[in-house]
Order: structure tokens, then C-alpha cells, then sequence
């Protein structure tokens, strides 16, 4: 084997490469856009990369049906691309997305803060092909929106980070493309008020896109002046602006235009009322442009804590940790998913002590998992944190699916 | 019996007896028969049976069947079509009817913690006085539980904009088949490691029991509209259905009944149908308020384009509870057509929906058959009902042969063999139509890390080559059709 990494020309290739690592006692590390390298533990060092770069492309897709079929190294943007111009969607909008694709999305469960409206890629992934160490190419689900025929075993390779397979294909639920969308930004002084309007409108009837905090620092909100994003979209200059001044809201609406105008109209009354200052709406390019910053926003700095809680969980630690920190933070209170970013300013000590507070402080009502974070951090601190009750079982099921352990040995949860 | 095994059960009984009492173990003949059936034609008797009451005497169940070489099947409230609680291998079935209680509700954290034995409408009335939901909504929802809900990862008419039951469970607490006892998922979103959850859920009882759920739950939605749209043809229905879909809207609901169906519902229930309809829609469209004139009004404009000859929005609560009541009650109303059916639950593409029903329509008319059709047509999953009368022999025959024949329709359309019921007993033996040997033996090889001893529910879901003779020996009693539900 070529130490410069496989790239096979179709599933059964890649099945035939794995068969033979395992023979042979290698490691292989699947890589699709290679856009996000940070995420779990380290690769082995011996470990040869197999690509889907050369599995590209849509297998099947029939608009009306409101289905998609794509090969794993699709880029997430050319299909998006592919399915707009049918004037449909796939309703995800995970952070880093510039060359990245479905199948490493799928295999890092990338999801956005679309998420608590759209569902996640567990909940869009209607069917899978995958490449086992064995040497075979096997499916599970189909194409079809309602299934129930055998085991969901996709779900199993949804964010397994490549540890149980090589995912080959997979086919999606996606949506008509919404008629609007719009974002409304306000600022507050106090993070809880904030907070509490935010929980106020992802408690409503509004059903929101999403409902984020967002905390910068003062002299930088995210890099949104400083020139990590595209200078000069007004919507950027926008949601720069509300950071600047304070805990910011951004609420974004999608789908029919009287219902965003509804919900704008909506939470606009609600942050009057609770002493927020109403900072812009945003629509049509400048929404579009505030919309994708607000979609990169959580992985924007060098060590990122990703914390998954119920959404009061959430809730509570955005009000609370703010002060604590100094750090920035994106929190996503519908589904409960807050990232904690913090910057070269911040040492490895303090992240790693910061990151064991929280863990301990959480216990099994939160994952914590450390997303990004310069290597002296890793050293000190599992990226994953305390392995979950369910991990014998874990263990088992990689056992059962890789026996030879040829897929990405050591990068998952528990040194899968 | 053998003496050995007649030696197992009475070990069993006793260890049973010294952890539940006496009380909820039950082993006589007419107690075994009354745990026999589910609602699907097939019909086996265990050897024992035991309600637990709480998690830790489940976990004991299970782990006397096992030290007797036993196997178990969980049991919640036998609404399945597919056999999937009916012990096929004998052993000892574990009924979830005590554990019924609804532990927490959090509507802050948006979930509900409940055990297995909650019927799905407790539930969500629980929710509904405090303005949330729990969405998944099986027609048979009065009745069945969230266990069973969670082992067939169970569909219902408004999973078409909400998803399945597999897209609302968070977490779950499960008597693994050694006796032990794990929690898989979480109550938050993400939770470490494989999502263990989601293939247990749908797993049909072959990885564990549930013994806790961890529901998530939602805000019920500000508006409703309710319309039934009626049809002098069956194929300008569905062309609304793709129409609808197509034009970008996707309705909480959409389903589709057909003439024989809307004439049952009327003499039966009474919903309001027109009984010279050759088909209906009825259409559920959810959300604030500001958005629902303009989707009925986009809704009715394309049924009518296709043909539709009258579109009717439920004009109030109660006629809208009328025309629900006419659809969820729409499989007892067909058991006054002929003392049985043939239920299948195919789902095709949804472009593919006319040509399979035209398949459908043609399997009837050669096997000289009534089908008729009440399904979920917005989600692609069909429900022909083949009608018939066990006591014709010959009959009988064209009813399975005719059904394979739109099961083998549904597969080559792109679909697949059920949508919403599960494989159980009944479909088990068409699982290669879909699946190759290899992909069969890799969801094997998963059962296996759950249960590598292949006792919890043995032989469902995957092949077992036995004749239709066979599991439909004992006929056609059991539950009566009335208390069906698709």
C-alpha cells in the first residue's frame, strides 16, 4: 500500500482495500474534504488514508420525491448547489462546511443550529451503503421516507467518525427550499436577560429556524472585523455590530413569508419588553450573508468546547458561564448545544481546568467534547471525556462490525 | 413438551414465582392462550407468563429464562400486525402492562421520561394540557404502548411532517438479554459515543427490553386546518398527492382513503365522507396561524386542478375530530366488508404511488380479490387490505399470492416492505427481496453484540424459511378486526 493514502473508484474497491489492511494488520483512516482534522483523538501514526474523493456525485434523485441518493465524497455545497436549482434543500447547516463532504459530515454528525427545527443527520439519513473490513459492501434503509424494514444500522456510522466503516453512499430526506428567511439580531446588557428572551421564543408557538446567543469580546466579535470573514456583506457588518454591544440574539426565520413576518414582528415585542435593544432585521443578501457567518460562527477559534444538554440545561450554563470565562460563545438553547470558544489569549491550563470543571459540574446531563484545541491541551484532557455507561456495548458493536480494527483505531470515544 | 424442557419451564415458574410472587406468573393453558396473539394472523403459545413491575424484577425475568435456555419476548399492548410479540419459539413472555407509569415530565428540558407500558394518547394529553405534544401519533394510539411504539419504531398520519417515532426518542433504559441493566442515549441531544438509540429503536424487541423511555417532546403547533378533498378517481388523487408534494408544501398530514373504505367509514363511523367518492384526501396542515389560509388555499387549488370536486375545510374542532375519527377508525370499519384481511405496509417513492396502486388494482382484478386502500399516501406507505373468507380455501391462496405480488411491486418501484408495522413473523421470509445475504449477516452480526445468545425474541426480522402453513396453522380467531389499527 501506497503510503500517500487510497482512493478507490467505487465501494467495492474500497471494501477490497480494507479486506487486504486487515490481512495485513493496517489502519485505515477514511478522509473526505479533510476539513476537519481537529475533531477526536489522533489518527494512528501508521495509519493509511483511504479517500472518497473518486466517490462523487448523485446517484439518485428524483425532485418529487423529496429524496436524494449521493455518493460520500459529494461536497455538501455542490449538492446543495444541485438540489437549490430544484429548488429544494437539504436542511443542515453545519459549521466549516467550505469543501467539505456528506460523508464526513455524516461520520462527524456536523449539524448546525438548523438542527432543533430540521432535524440532524440522524434524522435525515434514510439508508446507507458501507465498505467493511471484511471485504464487503454492505446497506441498511432504503430510499424511501418511512422504513422499517430490518436494523437502522446508518445510524450506527452517523457520527462513529469512520471507526465502524467506510461510508460509501447514503440517501436524505430533503425539504422545498423555504420561501423566506429572515434574522432578526438585539442585544442585551445582561446575558441573562438574553437568555430568558431566548427561551421565551424557542418556547413559542413561532417555530423558529433557530434561536442562538451569541458572546464575543469586545475588541473582536468572532473576527467578523477582523478579516477572517469576507469583509464588507452588510449582514456581517450587522451581526458584528449586535455582538459588539452585548449578549446578541439572532433568531432566524425560514418558510413562509407571513409567518416570518410573524415571528420577526414577534420577538421584536418580546425584546422591547424585556429591555433589549432591537438591533436589525435582516433580509434577502444581507440575511444570506449574516445567515452563513452565524453557520461558522461555532468553530471559529483554537480550542472549542462543544457542550450537548437539555435546552434548560443550556440555558442555565449560558447565563451563568459567561462570567467565568472571558471566553466567546455560540449557544443554540432549542436543541441545547452551546460552544464555548476560546483564544491563543487563553492558556492550555486554563482550558484544561475549564474543561474538567464543566465535566464534573455536568456528569451525564452534558457531553463535553473538546471539538478543537492546540496539542498541549490534548495531552492532559480526553477530547471525549468520561466514557458513557453504554460503552461496553459500544465496544461490541465495533467488535462485531470491525473485528480486525482496521478502521481508524484509537480517534473515537474510549480509544475506540 | 420433553421431560428436560417441561423440567426448564417448571424451574423457570418457580424462580419467577420467588421474585414477582405467585400473583403476576401465569402458566396454565388458557392463561398461555390469552398471550398467544397480537393483531397479525399468527398465533404461538409461550410456556410462561410474567408481569413485572418494575425494572429490576424485568431484569430478573430475563435472566431466569435465560440460565433455562429460555427465550423471552416483550409484550406491550399486542396491537402489532407483524407477530412481533408473539412467541414463536415458545419461552416466556414478558407482559409491560404494570410499568405504565409516566415518570417525569420537564417541558423546559422539552422531554418526558415514561415507562414502557404508557399508552402513546396518555401521553400526549399529558403534554396537550400544558400546550406540548409527543408527535408520533399511531392510529392505534388509544391503545398502544410506548414500548411497542419504540420496538417497531411506529409510524402515524402526521409523521410525514414530524418524522417516525425513531426521530422523538432521546434515550432509553434496557434489560440487556444477560439480565443487565443499561441506558442507552441520554435526555440531551449527541450523547457520547454510537447512536445506540437509534437501532434499538425499531429493533422489535431483538436487542433488549426497554424499561424507561426518554421522549422528547414539542410545542403544539398555534393553528390547524383540516380538509377533505374528494375524488371521482382514484388516480386524480394521487396525482394531488405528488402535486402537493411537488409544489413545495409538506402537509402535517396526507392520507388517502378509497371508495370501499369511504363507504365502510360512513355506515360504521359517520365521519362525513361522500359515499359516491371514488377516493378522498384528508389534509392536515399545522403551524401559525398566519400561514394556513395561504397553504389551504394553494392545497385546494392544486386538488382541484387535478380533478378534485370538492374541497372541504373543517369548518370547527368537532368536525374535525369527525373526519380523523373516520380515518383512524377506518381499519374496524372494513371488518363489516368480509370476516377478514390481508394487511400489508408497503412504502414506495411517492412519485411512484399511481403505478403501484394501478399494480395493486391489477392483482386484484386477476386474483378475482377485493383490496381496498386507507394509507398514509404523503409518506409513500401503502396499506392495501386484501378482504377474504378463511373458510374459502381457494380464496385464501389468491390472497397470498396476490399480496406477494404487491409486495414484489412496492420493491421494484424503489420501496421497500413496511414502513411503519415492522418484519416480525410476516415479512421476515421477504427480507432478501431487499437486502443481500451480507447485508442480513451484518445487522446479525449487531443483534449479536446485544444479544449474542440469540435469545430475545428469536425469529423475527431475519429469514427463518418456515411455510405460511405453518404460522397461519391456527387460524383466523384471535383479536377481532374491530380492534385493528393502521
Amino acid at each position: 500500500m501506497s503510503a500517500s493514502g487510497l482512493a478507490p473508484v467505487d465501494l467495492a474497491q474500497a471494501a477490497r482495500m480494507a479486506q487486504e489492511a486487515s490481512v495485513a494488520g493496517q489502519a485505515l483512516a477514511p478522509r473526505g474534504g479533510n476539513t476537519r482534522g481537529w475533531l477526536g483523538r489522533p489518527s494512528r501514526p501508521d495509519a493509511v488514508e483511504i479517500s472518497t474523493q473518486r466517490l462523487s456525485g448523485v446517484l439518485h434523485y428524483e425532485p418529487d420525491d423529496l429524496t436524494v441518493t449521493v455518493q460520500a465524497g459529494t461536497g455538501f455545497r455542490d449538492l446543495q448547489r444541485q438540489l437549490g436549482a430544484h429548488g429544494q434543500w437539504l436542511p443542515v447547516n453545519p459549521p466549516a462546511a467550505a469543501g467539505a463532504t456528506i460523508g464526513g459530515l455524516l461520520a462527524a454528525n456536523a449539524c448546525g443550529s438548523l438542527r432543533g427545527r430540521f432535524g440532524a443527520w440522524r434524522d435525515l439519513v434514510l439508508g446507507m451503503s458501507v465498505a467493511l473490513s471484511d471485504g464487503r459492501v454492505v446497506k441498511s434503509g432504503g430510499r424511501v421516507v418511512k422504513n422499517v424494514t430490518g436494523y437502522d444500522v446508518h445510524k450506527l456510522h452517523v457520527g462513529a467518525l469512520g471507526t465502524l466503516g467506510l461510508i460509501g453512499q447514503a440517501s436524505l430526506k430533503i425539504l422545498p427550499l423555504p420561501q423566506e428567511r429572515r434574522i432578526v439580531l438585539a442585544s442585551f446588557a445582561s446575558t441573562a436577560d438574553a437568555v430568558r428572551v431566548a427561551c421565551d421564543i424557542a418556547g413559542s408557538r413561532l417555530e423558529p429556524a433557530a434561536v442562538e446567543i451569541l458572546r464575543g469580546r469586545a475588541d473582536d466579535p468572532f473576527g467578523l472585523r477582523s478579516g477572517s470573514m469576507r469583509a464588507g456583506a452588510p449582514g456581517e457588518w450587522a451581526l458584528a455590530a449586535a455582538v459588539e454591544a452585548g449578549a446578541c440574539l439572532a433568531v432566524r426565520f425560514a418558510g413562509a413569508e407571513p409567518c416570518c413576518a410573524r415571528g420577526v414582528r414577534d420577538v421584536r415585542a418580546l425584546v422591547a419588553a424585556s429591555g433589549g435593544a432591537h438591533f436589525a432585521e435582516l433580509l434577502a443578501a444581507d440575511c444570506d450573508a449574516a445567515w452563513a457567518a452565524l453557520d461558522d460562527l461555532p468553530v471559529g477559534a483554537g480550542a472549542v468546547l462543544r457542550i450537548a444538554a437539555t435546552p434548560g440545561t443550556a440555558a442555565r450554563l449560558v447565563s451563568e458561564e459567561v462570567a467565568g470565562t472571558g471566553g466567546r460563545m455560540v449557544a443554540d438553547v432549542v436543541s441545547g448545544v452551546v460552544h464555548l470558544l476560546w483564544d491563543e489569549g487563553v492558556g492550555p491550563e486554563d482550558v484544561v481546568g475549564r474543561v474538567e470543571r464543566l465535566r464534573s459540574g455536568f456528569g451525564e446531563a452534558a457531553s463535553c467534547v473538546l471539538l478543537k484545541a492546540p496539542p498541549q491541551v490534548r495531552e492532559r484532557v480526553d477530547v471525549w471525556g468520561p466514557r458513557p455507561v453504554s460503552y461496553p456495548l459500544m465496544l461490541a458493536v465495533k467488535r462485531a462490525l470491525d473485528p480486525g480494527n482496521v478502521w481508524n483505531p484509537g480517534r473515537f470515544v474510549g480509544e475506540i | 413438551m420433553s421431560p428436560p424442557a417441561a423440567d426448564r419451564v417448571r424451574r423457570l415458574v418457580e424462580s419467577l414465582e420467588g421474585v414477582l410472587g405467585k400473583r403476576w406468573v401465569f402458566h396454565r393453558d388458557e392463561e398461555r392462550l390469552a398471550y398467544s396473539y397480537d393483531a397479525s394472523l399468527a398465533r404461538a403459545r409461550p410456556d410462561v407468563v410474567c408481569l413485572p413491575g418494575s425494572t429490576a424484577e424485568v431484569a430478573a425475568a430475563v435472566r431466569a429464562a435465560v440460565r433455562e435456555g429460555l427465550p423471552f419476548v416483550a409484550r406491550g399492548a399486542g396491537t402489532g400486525i407483524a407477530g412481533g410479540s408473539v412467541p414463536v419459539a415458545g419461552g416466556l413472555v414478558i407482559g409491560l402492562a404494570r410499568l405504565n407509569r409516566i415518570l417525569e415530565i420537564d417541558l423546559a428540558d422539552r422531554y418526558a421520561v415514561v415507562e414502557p407500558g404508557v399508552v402513546n394518547l396518555t401521553l400526549d394529553q399529558a403534554l396537550g394540557q400544558q400546550g406540548y405534544c409527543y408527535r408520533p401519533d399511531p392510529s392505534s394510539q388509544k391503545v398502544c404502548t410506548l414500548g411497542g411504539n419504540v420496538a417497531n419504531n411506529s409510524g402515524g398520519p402526521h409523521c410525514l411532517a414530524y418524522g417516525v417515532t425513531a426521530n422523538h426518542i432521546l434515550g432509553v433504559e434496557v434489560v440487556l438479554p444477560d439480565g443487565s441493566v443499561t441506558e442507552l442515549g441520554a435526555r440531551h441531544v449527541d450523547p457520547l459515543g454510537y447512536d445506540l438509540t437509534g437501532v434499538f429503536v425499531g429493533s422489535e424487541g431483538t436487542m433488549g427490553i426497554a424499561t424507561k423511555v426518554v421522549c422528547r417532546i414539542a410545542r403544539s403547533a398555534e393553528g390547524v386546518r383540516t380538509m377533505l378533498a374528494s375524488y371521482a378517481r382514484m388516480e386524480d388523487a394521487a396525482a394531488s398527492v405528488s402535486a402537493i408534494i411537488a409544489a413545495g408544501i409538506v402537509p402535517a398530514a396526507l392520507e388517502m382513503m378509497d371508495g370501499p373504505i369511504i363507504r365502510a367509514v360512513e355506515e360504521f363511523i359517520g365521519a362525513g365522507y361522500p359515499v359516491d367518492a371514488a377516493a378522498v384526501l384528508l389534509i392536515e396542515v399545522e403551524g401559525l396561524s398566519e400561514g394556513l389560509d395561504g397553504a389551504v388555499r394553494s392545497i385546494e387549488s392544486l386538488c382541484k386542478a387535478r380533478g378534485a370536486r370538492q374541497v372541504r375545510v373543517a369548518g370547527s374542532e368537532a368536525e374535525r375530530q369527525r373526519l380523523w375519527a373516520g380515518r383512524k377508525g377506518a381499519l374496524g370499519a372494513v371488518a363489516r366488508l368480509k370476516p377478514r384481511y390481508y394487511l400489508h405496509d408497503g412504502v414506495v417513492p411517492r412519485t411512484r404511488l399511481l403505478s403501484v396502486l394501478q399494480a395493486i388494482a391489477d392483482a386484484a382484478a386477476r386474483h378475482r380479490l377485493t383490496i381496498v386502500n386507507v394509507f398514509h399516501a404523503g409518506d409513500g406507505n401503502l396499506h392495501p387490505l386484501i378482504l377474504f373468507d378463511p373458510a374459502d380455501a381457494d380464496e385464501t391462496h389468491r390472497v397470498h399470492v396476490a399480496g406477494e405480488e404487491i409486495m414484489r411491486a412496492c420493491v421494484a418501484s424503489g420501496g421497500t416492505l413496511s414502513g411503519e408495522h415492522g418484519i416480525g413473523l410476516e415479512k421476515n421470509d421477504m427480507m432478501d427481496w431487499v437486502y443481500s445475504p451480507e447485508d442480513l449477516e451484518a445487522m446479525q452480526r449487531v443483534r449479536s453484540a446485544f444479544d449474542p445468545e440469540g435469545l430475545a425474541n428469536p425469529q423475527k426480522v431475519f429469514p427463518a424459511r418456515r411455510g405460511c402453513a405453518e404460522l397461519r396453522a391456527d387460524g383466523h380467531g384471535g383479536r377481532p378486526a374491530g380492534e385493528m389499527w393502521i
